[in-house]
């Protein structure tokens, strides 16, 4: 009688066991299934819709509409014909309610005209690590001398870039609308003269799908 | 529900895999001869058939290519479009290989829009650009 009643706790601790393993088999499988995402590279080129907020493609468009404006704006074809201009990046006010990285928007403005051979640019951005290297140079006494970058040497900017990144945002039930619009001027550091000015406008809008899940 | 939303899928998927990535390449060159100067090749008929490249005018200004390429749509309805140019020098080498990106752009029913770009340095001579459906 007992032996019995033995063998069917086995039986029974048994089925637990096998049904204990179908259940980890089960959650490991899900588990896997989980995890097997497929990670793949895009083009960075691509034109990106995933919201209305400000995106790659937006930058893209706007550092190719001013790069292009101000490289062709005759008074700049003139005074680029002979010579390249130095020209410093003030800051972009991001006037959007949007989180915007605007220095990346003027890094690429910067890059494509500097490397359109028109233009030469200093960076203020970097002035605290030159001022440190150039008084290592000149007063450490560790840096022969005949060979030491001289101080007060730097050539002056000619010109400054500045500008605005603006939005207006309207929504309603089924539809969000998003204007940004980004504006950027060329000045003439001494006469205060706005050389050169152009606005890129970008609207982009997201109507409610019908089947929203 | 789960039937509307599983055929909502589905339409998707068939939207999306009828949106071919290929599209109409246009050719412009400043040298040469003049008859090859443009030439066009149309990958995707249908976007072919839709919409259509009706002119292509390039000038320097300073030492800088300007290119102004027309598109038209020549059906009633809107299109999402999209184009990139690309540069290339007296060699035939790419210059600032992938320093444009697509650029996104409605064209209204049975309108014109310019396609409008400067060379990226004084080195290019051959431009090209792509069209395709967003």
């Amino acid at each position: 009688m007992r032996l019995s009643e033995q063998s069917v706790q086995t039986a029974a601790g048994k089925k637990l066991k096998s049904a204990g393993v179908l259940l980890v088999a089960g959650l490991l499988s899900v588990s896997l299934v989980g995890c097997s995402k497929s990670i793949k590279y895009g083009d960075a080129a691509e034109v990106e819709t995933t919201t209305t907020g400000f995106g790659s493609t937006d930058l893209q468009q706007i550092a190719a509409k001013m790069v292009d404006s101000v490289l062709t704006f005759p008074p700049v074809v003139e005074i680029t014909a002979k010579r390249r201009p130095v020209m410093f990046v003030d800051t972009i006010k991001n006037k959007t309610t949007e989180h915007i990285d605007t220095e990346s928007i003027t890094d690429t403005i910067s890059t494509k005209l500097l490397r359109s051979g028109k233009f030469r640019f200093v960076d203020m951005t970097k002035v605290a690590a030159v001022k440190q290297q150039l008084d290592y140079q000149n007063e450490s006494g560790m840096v022969n001398q005949n060979a030491a970058m001289k101080m007060g040497q730097q050539i002056g900017a000619e010109y400054m870039l500045y500008g605005n990144l603006s939005s207006i945002v309207k929504r309603n039930s089924s539809r969000k609308d998003v204007y940004y619009k980004f504006t950027l001027k060329l000045m003439h550091l001494q006469s205060g003269i706005v050389e050169w000015s152009d606005e890129k406008e970008i609207r982009k809008s997201k109507e409610k799908s019908m089947f929203s899940f | 529900m789960n039937i509307v939303k599983l055929s909502a899928l589905l339409s998707g998927m068939v939207l999306l895999a009828g949106c071919a990535t290929s599209g109409i390449e246009a050719t412009g060159k400043t040298e040469g001869d003049p008859e090859y100067a443009k030439h066009l090749v149309i990958h995707n008929e249908p976007l072919a058939n839709a919409i259509t490249i009706t002119d292509m005018k390039s000038r320097f200004k300073g030492d800088l290519l300007e290119v102004n390429v027309v598109l038209s749509n020549l059906t009633s309805s809107d299109k999402n479009i999209q184009y990139r140019f690309a540069w290339y020098d007296g060699d035939d080498f790419e210059v600032e290989q992938g320093g444009r990106s697509w650029i996104p752009v409605v064209l209204h029913g049975k309108s014109s829009t310019t396609m409008h770009a400067v060379a990226p340095n004084p080195s290019v001579k051959t431009y090209k650009v792509n069209v395709r459906e967003l």
